[in-house]
């Protein structure tokens, strides 16, 4: 790093571990660093697009360069399975070791839903910059995370009746 | 009855997986070493801007072998990828009560536990298999686009360069393995080996790692003793990996003087530690291939996480690290491993 760093190595510097816990939880292990690199090379060919706080911007970026990844890594490994006739594993789950009863409810929302409950619950973010990161206005993010939010509790209580299903996939990672 | 919005909010919280996640300054490093290449190059031509370049490589080539009949290597990043190895039968030096144990297809699970190698390349990863016996075996090795095998170099595959997938070993023949429980569960805390930088232990023709084990393993590989070489020091791996069962957050340890944090993966309470070079107490020893034990005593470890604020700390032999009491109930934990019974064989 150079002593006098620019501005885009200065929010480098200031969200690369922001960014990294982000993709953490989005994709499997050994992608992170790929995905990561990516979101902050996006970042800087873009740079002078960025008009507002950074992180939400950067998280908007990882957020593709993560669906990107999981689309592509679901692609190598069926071509690879053809190849060698080997299983591939599967890619992380998004959840959640330990509560069984909470993965199972995960398990069963969209993809949407998880991610609005992730932004504020894992990543930290205000409905404001959560917003800028799935790309939609405040208010639309507000409606999303509180219907996800009551999917998920009614989800949660049907599975303490014992009315749902464990799914197999929700217990483990491969 | 459905939770309140104030106890959803602290049971999310609770299951971040990246919660006590830390990166350290050499994955920054490693990030802004590419950021900086990248943004140093000429542009190029136009690219929609959120398709990688990468992902030319990683696709097209295996395409067009699957297009072409599918013999020979497909490329992946740098890495070209060979024939899968060859399922290895071992001459056990003192063969087992129980016999040869053949592996059984679909209890084969890549765990999502990855560690980098200090020299680059694929990752490492374990995987762990069950047999017919009812026992549970944990392998390590080189990781690559969720294939699990090993390089060819230090001998193996005719150090051709290339990645190969290897099949599982035989299973109860090989070192690494434990009897399940009654619930099917693996206590498998704790193992400590060296190994070589292609991650492959059974690959015959490949150099071996550790003067002690050599003549064992060797003796397994139906070689005379004469016929291989010590590999050299360079391509020596520290390899400290277990399960530490579900209620595993994470764990500390210091290497060449720097303290690591690695989050375990779930649900096993995964982890792996790769370190350059052989590293052992005892320089004649070489290792301690495959010690299997209650707790990472005895290795780099000096702490291990638990869900709810357990805080397992490991001094030492015979000191905390074996006090019973950091243990969450008191007890080891085990990871339940896939069912072994003909009903779990038809999944």
């Amino acid at each position: 790093m150079r002593s006098d760093p620019g501005p885009f190595e200065a929010t480098f510097d200031a969200h690369w571990q922001a960014v990294s816990r982000y993709a953490a939880r989005r994709v499997a292990p050994e992608a992170v660093q790929d995905v990561v690199s990516e979101t902050f090379l996006v970042a800087w060919r873009r740079y002078d697009e960025l008009n507002g706080e950074p992180l939400p911007w950067l998280l908007g970026i990882a957020r593709r360069v993560a669906a990107n990844q999981r689309r592509a890594g679901a692609r190598r490994r069926a071509l690879l399975e053809r190849l060698h006739g080997a299983a591939a594993s599967e890619r992380r789950s998004d959840l959640v070791p330990g509560d069984r009863r909470l993965a199972a409810a995960w398990a069963l929302l969209n993809e949407r839903d998880r991610e609005a409950l992730m932004l504020v619950a894992w990543d930290g973010l205000d409905h404001r910059d959560a917003a800028t990161v799935m790309g939609c206005s405040t208010s639309a993010f507000t409606v999303r995370v509180h219907r996800a939010r009551r999917r998920l509790a009614r989800l949660l209580g049907r599975d303490e009746k014992g009315a749902i299903e464990i799914p197999a996939r929700a217990g483990s990672l491969t | 009855m459905r939770p309140t919005g104030e106890e959803l909010a602290a049971r999310l919280a609770d299951s971040d997986p990246a919660r006590r996640l830390e990166f350290d300054d050499g994955f920054r490093e490693r990030v802004w070493r590419v950021v900086a290449a990248r943004r140093a190059q000429p542009a190029g031509r136009t690219r929609r801007w959120w398709r990688p370049q990468l992902r030319v490589v990683t696709l097209a080539v295996p395409l067009a072998l699957v297009l072409a009949g599918g013999a020979g290597a497909a490329v992946s990043g740098l890495i070209r990828i060979g024939a899968p190895a060859t399922p290895f039968h071992f001459a056990s030096p003192q063969p087992l009560s129980l016999g040869p144990a053949p592996v059984e297809r679909g209890a084969v699970h890549l765990l999502a536990v990855v560690a980098p190698d200090p020299q680059g390349g694929p990752p490492w990863g374990l995987r762990i298999v069950t047999t017919t016996h009812g026992y549970g075996c944990i392998e390590v090795g080189r990781v690559l686009d969720g294939s699990f095998g090993g390089l060819g170099e230090d001998g193996s595959f005719n150090d051709d360069g290339e990645f190969h997938a290897v099949p599982p070993v035989d299973a109860e023949n090989a070192a690494g393995c434990a009897p399940l429980d009654r619930s099917g569960r693996l206590f498998y805390n704790v193992a400590s080996a060296v190994g070589t930088a292609s991650g492959t232990f059974f690959v015959p023709g490949g150099c071996v790692s550790s003067r002690a084990f050599a003549p064992v393993l060797l003796r397994m590989l139906e070689r005379h003793p004469a016929d291989s070489d010590l590999c050299p020091a360079a391509s020596n791996r520290t390899l400290i990996y277990g399960l530490l069962g579900p209620d595993a957050e994470s764990i500390a340890y210091t290497l060449d003087g720097q303290r690591h944090v690695q989050a375990t993966t779930a649900p096993q309470g995964a982890y792996l530690i790769v370190g350059s070079g052989a590293r052992s107490a005892d320089p004649e020893l070489g290792d301690l291939p495959f010690a299997a034990g209650t707790l990472p005593v005895d290795t780099p470890i000096t702490e291990v996480r638990y869900r709810g604020g357990v805080v397992c700390r490991l001094v030492g032999a015979g000191q905390n690290g074996r006090t019973p009491n950091c243990l969450p109930g008191g007890h080891p934990v085990g990871y339940a491993a896939p069912p072994t019974t003909a009903a779990g064989r038809r999944r």
